[in-house]
C-alpha cells in the first residue's frame, strides 16, 4: 500500500466509510496484534485489546494529525495494553508468568535436529521469562525495536517519547536481559557464553 | 555526570548510549566501531557485555512472527457498542468498582473538606459567617422583639398565639419543630408579654444547666399543665423576675409555651408542640386575620435575626480560621492518602 493510498483511506474513514478503514485494519492487524500479544502475553486479552484498538482508532480518527499511521495505531494499542496490565496488577488476578500458559515465543531455526529444537524452545522460554521481568516501558521498547524490527522514530511515535528516550530504554532493557539470560548460561548460544 | 568525570580523569573514553546501541545493532560508523574496539581491548567485561547483547539481539530477531488469529474489521455495531460503553454513566459506574472504593474514600473526604473551606471562606468574605456578630444580633433581636411584642400585645393579647404574629408562641413552636430547640428563641417569642418580659428574655439565653436545673426544681407546673391542656398554668420560678402583672390571665396556654421553652429538654419541645395543637383545637387561632402584613414582615425579620445568636451560642465556639485550617489540613491529608493509594496500585 502506498502512502498516498493510506492517506486517502484515512480521509475516507474520516468521512465515515467503514470499508476504507477496514482495509487499513487488514493491513495492520498482524502488526498490532503481535505487539499487543507480546506486551500482555495473553491471547484472549490481546484479541480484545486489538479489536478495541481498531474501534477506538475509527472513533478517534479525527484526532490523527498526520505522521506514521501505524505508529498512531501502536500508540493506541500500547495505551490499551498498559491499561490492561495496570488493571490485572491492581486486581492481582494473575501474574505475568501465569500468562505464559497462553502464549509462548518460538525461536526460528532451519535445523531439523530435535536437540536443537529443544534447545531453541528452552531459549525461547528463557527469553519470555526475562522479558516478563522488564518494566512495561522497557519491554515495549525492546519489542518494537529488537523483536518487531521497527525504526527508532516509529517506536518513539508509538510510545510518545523522544528517540533519545527510546534508545535509553532499549539500552537498559538489553542490559537487564543480558543479566537475566546469563543466569542460565547452558541455554545460551556459544557466542553468549563468553 | 560523575561517571563521565571519572572516566576523563582516568583517561578512559566513555561510550555513549548511541554508540553502544549502534554497535550492538551493527549500525555503528567506522569511528564508533574503532572507539568501541579500543575500549574492548582494555576492558574484557565490556567486550563480553557487548557480545552478549549482540547475540541476544540476534536471538530476539529470530523469534517467530505473530499473525492475527482472526480478522479485526470494525462494524458499525461495534462502534455503537463502544460509544455506549464509554458513556458518562458507565464511566461513573466504573469508579465504583470495589477495588477503587478505598482510593475514592480519601478523595471524597478531600473534596468535602475543600468544599467546606470554600463555603466558610465565601461566608467569611461575604459576612454570612461572622461569629463576632453574635452579640450585635442578640441586642438587635431583643430590641426588635420588644418592639414587636409591645405592638402585638397592645393590639390583642388574646391573638398573641396567632401564627404570623411576632410574639407568637405558635410561631415559636414552629421554629422548634424545624430547628433545634432554643431557650432564648422561645423566650424572645414571649406572647402577649410586656416589654419587661422581653427584656428579661436575653438572660435566659445564657442560662446554664445549673440554672435550668433550678428551674426544673422550681414549680414548673405550667409545663405539665400545658401538656395536659391546663387552663391556668403555673409559671416557673424563673419567671418570678418578671412583674407579676405580666402574668396576665389572658396569656393562658401561650404563656405555658413560653415558660416551658426555657428548658431545652425535648419533652418541653413536645410540650410546646402540644400546646400549639391545643391552641388550634380551641380555636384561639381563629380570627387571626387581625395580624397585619406589617406584623408578618416583622415576624419574618425577627425570625431571621433573633435565632442567630442562639445557634452560635449553643454550637461549637471555634474561631473561623481554626475551622478553615482544620479543613485544609484534612483535605491535604486526604489527598495524600488518595495519591498514596494510587501509587501503591501503580496507577
Amino acid at each position: 500500500m502506498t502512502s498516498f493510498d493510506e492517506q486517502r483511506l484515512i480521509q475516507l474513514t474520516r468521512d465515515g466509510y467503514y470499508d476504507a478503514f477496514n482495509r487499513l485494519v487488514v493491513e495492520y492487524q498482524d502488526a498490532v496484534f503481535a505487539v499487543v500479544l507480546r506486551m500482555v502475553r495473553n491471547r484472549a486479552a490481546a484479541e480484545d485489546i486489538t479489536q478495541d484498538t481498531f474501534i477506538s482508532a475509527f472513533r478517534k480518527i479525527s484526532s490523527y494529525r498526520g505522521g506514521i499511521f501505524r505508529a498512531w495505531l501502536f500508540r493506541i494499542a500500547k495505551n490499551a495494553s498498559m491499561d490492561y496490565l495496570r488493571k490485572i496488577a491492581r486486581r492481582g488476578e494473575t501474574s505475568i508468568d501465569e500468562d505464559i500458559v497462553y502464549f509462548s515465543e518460538t525461536v526460528k531455526d532451519d535445523s531439523q535436529d530435535p536437540v536443537v529444537d529443544a534447545l531453541n524452545a528452552e531459549l525461547a522460554r528463557l527469553i519470555e521469562h526475562c522479558m516478563g521481568g522488564l518494566s512495561d516501558d522497557h519491554r515495549f521498547a525492546m519489542v518494537m525495536i529488537d523483536v518487531e524490527g521497527y525504526q527508532y522514530d516509529e517506536a518513539a511515535d508509538s510510545i510518545g517519547v523522544s528517540i533519545g528516550t527510546v534508545k535509553s530504554r532499549l539500552n537498559r532493557a538489553r542490559a537487564r536481559m543480558r543479566d537475566c539470560v546469563q543466569q542460565d548460561r547452558e541455554l545460551l548460544p556459544a557466542s553468549m557464553r563468553l | 555526570m560523575v561517571h563521565k568525570c571519572l572516566n576523563r580523569l582516568s583517561g578512559r573514553k566513555d561510550l555513549s548510549i548511541d554508540a553502544v546501541n549502534a554497535f550492538v545493532e551493527g549500525n555503528a560508523s567506522s569511528d564508533e566501531i574503532q572507539n568501541v574496539e579500543n575500549l574492548m581491548q582494555d576492558n574484557a567485561s565490556l567486550k563480553k557485555d557487548l557480545s552478549t547483547q549482540q547475540a541476544l539481539r540476534s536471538v530476539l530477531g529470530r523469534i517467530e512472527k505473530i499473525e492475527a488469529p482472526r480478522s479485526f474489521v470494525v462494524t458499525p455495531e461495534m462502534v455503537a457498542a463502544s460509544a455506549a460503553q464509554d458513556s458518562l454513566l458507565s464511566r461513573v459506574a466504573e469508579l465504583f468498582v470495589p477495588q477503587r472504593r478505598l482510593a475514592l474514600a480519601p478523595a471524597a473526604i478531600a473534596v468535602i473538606a475543600a468544599v467546606g473551606v470554600a463555603l466558610l471562606t465565601i461566608g467569611d468574605v461575604t459576612g454570612i459567617v461572622d461569629q463576632s456578630s453574635s452579640s450585635r444580633s442578640e441586642s438587635f433581636s431583643t430590641a426588635e422583639i420588644s418592639k414587636s411584642t409591645a405592638g402585638g400585645g397592645a393590639s390583642s393579647p388574646r391573638v398573641a398565639g396567632a401564627p404570623g404574629n411576632p410574639g407568637d408562641p405558635g410561631s415559636s413552636a414552629d421554629m422548634f419543630t424545624t430547628e433545634k430547640a432554643s431557650s432564648s428563641g422561645a423566650a424572645t417569642a414571649a406572647p402577649a408579654a410586656t416589654t419587661e418580659i422581653a427584656a428579661v428574655a436575653p438572660k435566659f439565653d445564657s442560662l446554664d444547666d445549673s440554672v435550668a436545673a433550678e428551674s426544673a426544681d422550681a414549680p414548673v407546673a405550667g409545663l405539665a399543665d400545658s401538656s395536659t391542656g391546663s387552663e391556668e398554668p403555673e409559671p416557673p420560678s424563673i419567671m418570678l423576675e418578671a412583674p407579676t402583672d405580666a402574668m396576665s390571665p389572658d396569656a393562658d396556654n401561650s404563656d405555658s409555651t413560653v415558660f416551658g421553652s426555657y428548658d431545652e429538654d425535648s419533652s418541653v419541645t413536645q410540650t410546646q408542640l402540644e400546646s400549639r395543637e391545643f391552641d388550634t383545637d380551641t380555636g384561639v387561632l381563629a380570627g387571626d386575620g387581625s395580624s397585619s402584613i406589617e406584623a408578618e414582615a416583622e415576624l419574618a425579620h425577627a425570625q431571621d435575626t433573633r435565632f442567630e445568636p442562639i445557634s452560635s451560642n449553643n454550637g461549637i465556639s471555634l474561631p473561623l480560621w481554626q475551622l478553615q485550617a482544620s479543613l485544609v489540613a484534612l483535605a491535604i491529608a486526604a489527598i495524600g492518602a488518595w495519591v498514596g493509594l494510587r501509587r501503591t496500585r501503580g496507577e
